[in-house]
């Protein structure tokens, strides 16, 4: 069975499939508005060397607009897997009859939905009881960043699946350009020191520095952007052009 | 439209490579600048620390991966011509050769280091020290299996079972000259620098 060319689409799933790309914007959107902006864990990320007390004091200080904030991620990390779904969609014609890196991709994108959850929900309940035991607050919020930071190999495997699927493409007119498949492996490659932030509670290897929040988290968004901008143009591909380079 | 394959197909792939290898080296040269400003705060414990590395052993994997990058270059030359496919196999795992002396090499240093009480925790040399030739040796490891398939693929082809593939060549030649030279200007800043 051959796999369908977005070309061959009717208007009403090309739509669907435009839909679900954009739903993917909503991750980034509630990631960085929602858990960044207004949960405040970005202006700035507070260090892991931060006391106990202060760590209460922040997330008091946080208050409603902390928890709302948090509420949104939670909602947006949905946008994750509709995204998945189209790009293991177009993965698939990369890849031909066998489809082991699409499959790759969308188990890395169900678990990085999941793991995200589990990382905002230990910032919630950090931030449910601030009133609480310093020290208990510091245990729940050390929880919440090391499983935001540390657990890389799911990040790697998504975007290194991604790039070896792009650069096995042998469709005479590429999927994708082999630029983005050498971009993904970058950013696998940048994703990898993230588990640094468990050794580390000063320098740029925390979970508040440069190597192990600000690059990683970098470089996801222009993965993410890019890969975003790339499907869109594969679903506006006219039927005439597509069947003229087929 | 009526391009030829091959050629768009290799064109392209050298782009791409660009846009990893630009990429490597803007992280490298920012994980390096770094180390500076970190350096730049404590001097003292900075070449205190320095001086218990094994700069021998240092120096002794600069030539290692010279000698790999010179070998994988004379390996591609010798690749362009079909009557000389053994010699580019031989070439090829003399390169993969020196890469597993330089992990060996590296791997002896480290324990040295943890012998001598010294982990990553240490203080803030030490951090660098090991996150820094760390994230190197995980290219290192990356680059020598992209060297591996690089010759499984010359064997096939060498056995008249199968074709190299020239965007293979490209990623892997390129990716294991970069480990190089990012190596050429970690050493003299962890081992030599005043």
């Amino acid at each position: 069975m051959t796999t369908q060319n977005v070309a061959q689409l009717d208007p009403v799933s090309r739509r669907t499939h435009r839909i679900a790309v954009w739903s993917g914007q909503l991750f980034i959107v509630g990631m960085l508005i929602g858990w960044g902006l207004l949960g405040g864990f970005l202006l700035p990320p507070p260090s892991p060397a931060m006391p106990g007390l202060d760590v209460a004091a922040f997330l008091a200080e946080g208050g409603a607009r902390l928890r709302v904030g948090l509420c949104l991620a939670l909602l947006g990390v949905g946008g994750l897997i509709p995204m998945s779904a189209v790009l293991a969609d177009q993965m698939r014609r990369m890849e031909g009859p066998r489809h082991i890196w699409a499959n790759a991709q969308l188990v890395c994108a169900g678990l990085a939905m999941w793991l995200l959850s589990q990382a905002l929900i230990f910032f919630a309940v950090a931030a449910f009881r601030p009133d609480r035991n310093p020290e208990l607050i510091q245990l729940i919020f050390d929880t919440a960043w090391l499983t935001l930071v540390a657990p890389v190999a799911m990040v790697v495997i998504w975007q290194a699946a991604v790039g070896a699927a792009i650069l096995s493409d042998r469709n005479e007119q590429t999927v994708m350009p082999r630029w983005v498949g050498y971009l993904s492996l970058w950013a696998a490659l940048l994703s990898a020191p993230g588990f640094l932030g468990i050794l580390f509670r000063a320098g740029p290897f925390t979970w508040s520095g440069l190597f192990v929040l600000w690059i990683p988290l970098g470089i996801f968004l222009l993965w993410w952007i890019t890969l975003t901008i790339q499907l869109l143009k594969n679903l506006s591909v006219t039927p005439a052009a597509d069947r003229a380079s087929t | 439209m009526n391009t030829t394959a091959t050629a768009q197909e290799s064109a392209q792939a050298e782009d791409g490579v660009w846009v990893f290898v630009f990429g490597e080296l803007s992280m490298f040269t920012l994980l390096f600048a770094t180390f500076l400003y970190y350096r730049a705060a404590s001097p003292d414990v900075y070449q205190a620390s320095q001086a218990a590395l094994l700069h021998g052993m240092g120096a002794f994997n600069t030539l290692l991966l010279l000698a790999s990058s010179y070998f994988v270059a004379a390996s591609t030359a010798a690749m362009r011509r079909p009557d000389q496919s053994a010699l580019a196999l031989r070439r090829m795992r003399l390169a993969i050769a020196c890469g597993v002396g330089f992990v060996l090499v590296k791997t002896l240093e480290y324990g040295h280091a943890f012998h001598a009480g010294h982990d990553v925790l240490s203080n803030g040399f030490f951090m660098f020290y090991f996150t820094l030739t760390g994230i190197h040796l995980m290219h290192v490891l990356v680059g020598l299996g992209l060297l591996g398939l690089l010759h499984t693929q010359l064997k096939n082809r060498h056995a008249e079972a199968g074709h190299v593939s020239p965007a293979l060549i490209g990623f892997s030649t390129n990716f294991w000259h970069m480990v190089d030279i990012v190596w050429i200007v970690l050493f003299p800043l962890l081992y030599l620098l005043r």
